[in-house]
């Protein structure tokens, strides 16, 4: 099956180190693909030329096999697209930006806006220039999402959302993931990158650094377990029984140990008769997961050096 | 090509400022129309040509004041060379006659005042009339005889002066050129026949042109400029002491300068260039005919059509351009580069709207507009010209014209700023350029009007012309409209040309360049 969304060795160089080079993702129908970095790494960059709004200097962007920047404007009407700055055309209610968009689309029925609306708990009859910039934002999905598009893509789509309203959003997101619909998002933000998405593409410096495979990181084969004995005793002597040792913090009598699925059973097995204050599973998350790699390649690089 | 939801989109987001400004356009133009119909128009073509005329019959009285100045000194120069080379003469003879030496004195100066004063008439103003070029019975050589006649104020047989009438009716004091005769051979006598002359010739000046006939003649020519006897008589050239005090300053200021320049004469000047210089013309007659420069401004203020150059060329051409050209670069802006500045543009081009429909249906916008805002301002005029009854050459056709060429103007201008609208993402950049330029054609507009043709040479700047041609406002030539010549076709295709060019490369750039959505 061909990729929904395919970028191919995409450059586009601002000057002075500025823009994105070489980037190469693609993203499968039914995906969703996160996309972190921190501000000025390239995302928004990237987005515009999946959008075609930008020219690269080399390479493409691919939506439905149809190059971005000649073809854009004969597939962006499926795509649902959240810009990361809001700002509306010059009308006076929300309600008015969300018809005047539905007449772009040639959308006549705004049930499903409504519903949206609903669930965002959003009064869209509010003037747009009075509006919070939460409130733009529930606009802005509104709008990107009321005409079902098969692809949706957000650019940090949760800035200036409560955490509530945050959660009602990646709901909304996942549900429409769940639809089989096609997500791209980016984010500075891992968690909630972590919580929905398949695969999460780390970019930095305009260079996609690594692509992470979510179901890694949901069920790694190797757990980490923090284990604090009550005494010394007990402390030395588990340290002697062959577990993989990750970090040792004897002022506290605490190790962590390294353990694939299958040995959970030994763990325990050890421990009985020892006086243990507490145990846990030290969580396996996306930062933890870029941190390693990233700090390996860097590693790497200088070894190089 | 186009977008519906996007034309009704801008309709709404421009709708409020288009309908402010179509109003106050129509607004002021109505009052202008109104208002200056009610004949006020024709009140200041009067003034006008008033203060012309009585700016240059003044400056027309002052040369023949140095006129008659020059030829009264000349010709009393004359005399008394002559009078003392007779004097010699006959003092010898009076001698060799027998007569005792104190008589001998006086008798020869009443017969060398009799032989010069014969000369005078008999070969030195014939002499000068043919040297000025005047056949001898004309107006001229009259005017020239009188002058020397009147400063001399000969002495009669019968002991009596021959014009002290003249004067004492007038309320001069009498003073004869005999008394000055006994200092002749004084240093100073130079100096006060100078002043004997002057107080002579102004007198005779002012007498001559408060006398009926001339009064009747100046009239004559005047009244094809609409001037009556009651308006000459305002001016004062009517009146006797007035006439003669414009002659008495002009020759003391002639004579202090000619003073001043004589004795610092510079290199290359001689006596008579000096002179020259100080009376620019003194030969030519006034009474008979006005100088050509003044009968060629009153014959252009006399054709202004005020109604239709205020209408045509202040309105159409400059005040009622402003607040359009306001709309006009407020909107280009909005229509693109605005919505590229913030973002919203996004929302547009996210809806598979192609970014060629955009800038058409945006150009179709602002062109439309613009066309039905100049169709209000067309159907005002129209309604106010049938209401005001002016004497004016405007008809609705010519009315028409205009508003077409204000529109083109418009039009040529907003495709400038519709251009750079698509060229800059920034909208300070798209109204600092557009904007600024429109402004600076609107500006260089007023300041050329105080140059342009359509004002009355005596008021206008010709230094300020220049602007004319730095501004495309210029191609409207609504004088040609006026007087119905086609001149302004031509001028109207090339505003629709940079018009349209702008429009189009307007466009191709937008579809070309990267948009920071």
């Amino acid at each position: 099956m061909s990729p929904v969304i395919e970028i191919n060795n995409l450059t586009k160089d601002y000057g002075e180190g500025r823009g994105v080079f070489d980037l190469n993702l693609s993203i499968g129908k039914g995906e969703m693909v996160g996309f972190a970095g921190t501000n000025g790494s390239g995302k928004t960059t990237t987005i515009r030329h999946i959008m075609g709004f930008v020219q690269p200097t080399r390479g493409a962007a691919y939506v439905n096999g149809l190059e971005a920047w000649k073809h854009s404007s004969e597939y962006v009407r499926h795509i649902g697209y959240v810009p990361g700055e809001i700002s509306f055309p010059d009308l006076a209610t929300g309600t008015a930006f969300l018809k005047s968009q539905a007449g772009f689309l040639g959308l006549k029925d705004m049930s499903y806006a409504d519903a949206l609306i609903q669930r965002l708990q959003l009064d869209p009859r509010a003037s747009l220039k009075r509006m919070s910039k939460g409130m733009k934002q529930k606009t802005a999905v509104v709008a990107a999402l009321m005409a079902d598009p098969d692809i949706i893509i957000l650019d940090e789509p949760t800035t200036g959302l409560d955490p509530l309203m945050r959660d009602a959003f990646l709901e909304i997101i996942k549900e429409e993931h769940r639809k089989g619909k096609t997500i791209f998002m980016s984010s500075h933000m891992f968690e909630e990158l972590e919580a929905t998405c398949d695969r999460v593409a780390l970019i930095s410096g305009g260079r996609i650094e690594h692509i992470a495979d979510m179901e890694d990181i949901r069920n790694p084969k190797v757990r980490d377990y923090k284990i604090e004995f009550v005494n010394a005793r007990d402390y030395e002597r588990f340290k002697t029984l062959g577990f993989e040792i990750v970090r040792d913090q004897p002022q506290y009598h605490q190790v962590t140990v390294a353990l694939s699925g299958d040995r959970i059973g030994d763990l325990f097995q050890s421990l009985r008769g020892m006086d243990v204050h507490f145990i846990s599973e030290i969580k396996y998350n996306l930062d933890r997961y870029f941190r390693e790699k990233l700090g390996r390649s860097k590693e790497a690089n200088t070894n190089v050096q | 090509m186009f977008s519906k939801s996007l034309f009704r989109q801008s309709c709404k987001a421009n709708g409020t400022m288009w309908i402010i400004i179509t109003v106050a356009v129509c607004f002021m133009l109505s009052c202008v129309m109104l208002i200056s119909g009610r004949g006020d128009i024709s009140e200041t073509k009067d003034a006008i040509q008033n203060t012309i005329i009585e700016g240059e019959l003044t400056s027309a009285l002052q040369e023949k004041a140095l006129n008659y100045y020059e030829i009264g000194n000349g010709a009393m120069e004359h005399f008394d060379d002559m009078f003392l080379k007779e004097y010699q003469t006959a003092y010898v003879n009076a001698l060799t006659g027998g007569m005792p030496e104190e008589r001998a004195a006086g008798a020869a100066s009443m017969a060398a005042y009799a032989a010069a004063a014969t000369e005078l008439q008999e070969t030195y103003v014939p002499g000068l009339i043919r040297e000025l070029g005047y056949e001898a019975d004309s107006q001229e050589a009259k005017e020239v005889q009188g002058v020397v006649f009147y400063v001399l104020n000969p002495m009669q047989e019968d002991g009596s002066y021959m014009f002290d009438d003249f004067f004492i009716e007038h309320g001069e004091t009498v003073t004869h050129y005999t008394d000055l005769l006994a200092s002749i051979n004084d240093s100073l006598h130079s100096e006060e026949r100078q002043k004997y002359v002057m107080n002579a010739c102004a007198p005779f000046m002012a007498g001559n042109m408060v006398a009926e006939e001339n009064i009747q003649s100046i009239l004559d020519t005047l009244s094809d400029y609409g001037v009556t006897r009651a308006q000459y008589e305002e001016f004062g050239f009517s009146e006797y002491r007035n006439v003669k005090d414009i002659a008495m300053a002009a020759i003391v200021d002639y004579r202090a300068n000619l003073e001043y320049r004589l004795d610092h004469l510079k290199e290359g000047e001689t006596v008579e260039s000096v002179k020259q210089d100080l009376r620019k013309d003194v030969t030519g007659s006034l009474l008979s005919s006005l100088p050509e420069e003044v009968s060629a401004a009153l014959d252009e203020v006399g054709q202004m059509d005020m109604y239709g150059i205020l209408v045509g060329s202040i309105f159409f051409k400059m005040a009622g351009l402003l607040l359009p050209i306001i709309y006009m670069i407020m909107t280009s802006n909005a229509l693109i580069a605005g919505q590229v500045d913030s973002g919203s543009m996004a929302y547009i081009l996210s809806t598979s709207t192609k970014r060629r429909t955009v800038t058409f249906t945006q150009a179709a916008y602002l062109i439309g507009s613009l066309l039905v805002m100049f169709l209000c301002t067309a159907i005002t005029s129209i309604v106010c010209l049938s209401i005001v009854d002016v004497e004016t050459g405007l008809t609705w056709q010519k009315l028409l014209l205009l508003n077409l060429g204000a529109f083109l103007v418009m039009f040529a201008m907003s495709g400038i700023c519709f251009l750079t609208s698509c060229w800059f993402d920034r909208s300070k950049h798209a109204m600092g350029l557009g904007g600024g330029l429109s402004m600076f054609f609107l500006v260089a507009t007023m300041l050329g009007l105080f140059g342009s043709p359509i004002l009355p040479s005596i008021i206008r700047m010709d230094a300020l012309n220049y602007f004319n041609y730095v501004s495309i406002i210029t191609l409207f030539d609504p004088i040609s409209i006026l007087d119905g010549t086609t001149a302004f076709i031509w001028k109207f295709c090339i505003l629709a040309v940079i018009g349209m060019v702008c429009y189009v490369i307007g466009s191709i750039r937008f579809r070309r360049k990267d948009l920071p959505l």
